[in-house]
């Protein structure tokens, strides 16, 4: 068993999410040689790390792909995730990044207007 | 003289009655006018000062009658103040006492009449988020029947420009 250094634990994650895989060999090391707390630690920040450099992007419809290059123009570096959903979204398109949101559905609208309305009740 | 002893009188005699009856008036004077004198004066001091107790009562008395008199209108006086006082003291009392009874009843029916409206306001408010939720979930469940997939298309393709060209604002998760 080897035990890994908190900074050591998130260097290595960021590594892997970096590299946007991870070999056999390294998921072996991993799992023979990190304790059960430093994996449960490196599990946190691989998550972290992936939420950071991920762009989910739920919509509704089908992105033509010059729809799809301004996307990847607009979030650079970023891995961008698509997801249909189109009995939420309505139309438009919403992405979630990190601990930001950019709404810009239908339905994101109608629940502004909904909010506004029950406000000024 | 002659004459004198003619009606019988005798000098010698007469005159050792005179002597007699000297001795016998200063007897009497000492013996018994004095004595008499003293008791009669003290008896005439102790009348007089009767009488003069008696006016001295008397006088009193008519005193003390005056001064009751005057006791009484005063005391008739003081009376009619403390009455009139008193009525006033009712008046003011039985005035207040409407007033505050009026006043408690304003602020009842105020109070009521503000629960009832506060009331009707929740259960309006409550209605209205009962409707806007409603709403809300008829509008999620034909949302996506509402837009053709060329709709959507457009407003997928519209949504994409204006964040593009930053017209949108980011919210926090």
């Amino acid at each position: 068993m080897v035990v890994m250094k908190k900074l050591q634990i998130k260097q290595f994650a960021q590594s892997i999410v970096a590299s946007g895989e991870i070999s056999n060999d390294v998921a072996t090391w991993l799992l023979n040689n990190l304790t059960k707390a430093d994996m449960k630690l490196f599990v946190k920040y691989l998550a972290l790390e992936i939420k950071e450099v991920t762009v989910i992007a739920k919509y509704a419809g089908q992105p033509s792909d010059i729809v799809k290059n301004k996307i990847q123009k607009i979030f650079q570096n970023k891995n961008i995730v698509y997801v249909r959903d189109d009995k939420e979204i309505g139309a438009g398109i919403k992405f979630e990044f990190g601990d930001y949101i950019l709404d810009y559905t239908v339905s994101a609208m109608i629940v502004k207007i909904m909010k506004g309305i029950k406000e000024s009740l | 003289m002659e004459i004198l002893n003619l009606f019988g009188l005798e000098t010698k005699l007469f005159v050792a009655q005179i002597v007699n009856f000297v001795i016998l008036f200063f007897i009497l004077k000492i013996l018994l006018y004095k004595p008499i004198s003293q008791m009669l004066e003290e008896r005439s001091k102790k009348i007089k000062q009767g009488l003069d107790d008696a006016e001295n009562a008397k006088k009193t008395l008519l005193n003390a009658d005056n001064e009751k008199i005057s006791i009484l209108k005063v005391a008739k006086v003081n009376a009619d103040k403390i009455l009139e006082n008193t009525k006033i003291s009712a008046e003011s009392l039985k005035q207040k006492t409407t007033e505050d009874a009026k006043k408690q009843a304003t602020d009842i029916i105020d109070n009521a009449k503000r629960l009832a409206k506060d009331e009707f306001n929740k259960a309006s408010r409550q209605v209205g988020e009962i409707s806007v939720d409603l709403s809300k979930k008829i509008i999620s469940k034909i949302l996506s029947e509402i837009f053709t997939e060329e709709e959507k298309n457009i407003v997928l393709s519209k949504a994409v420009d204006k964040i593009e060209h930053g017209g949108y604002e980011k919210t926090t998760n």
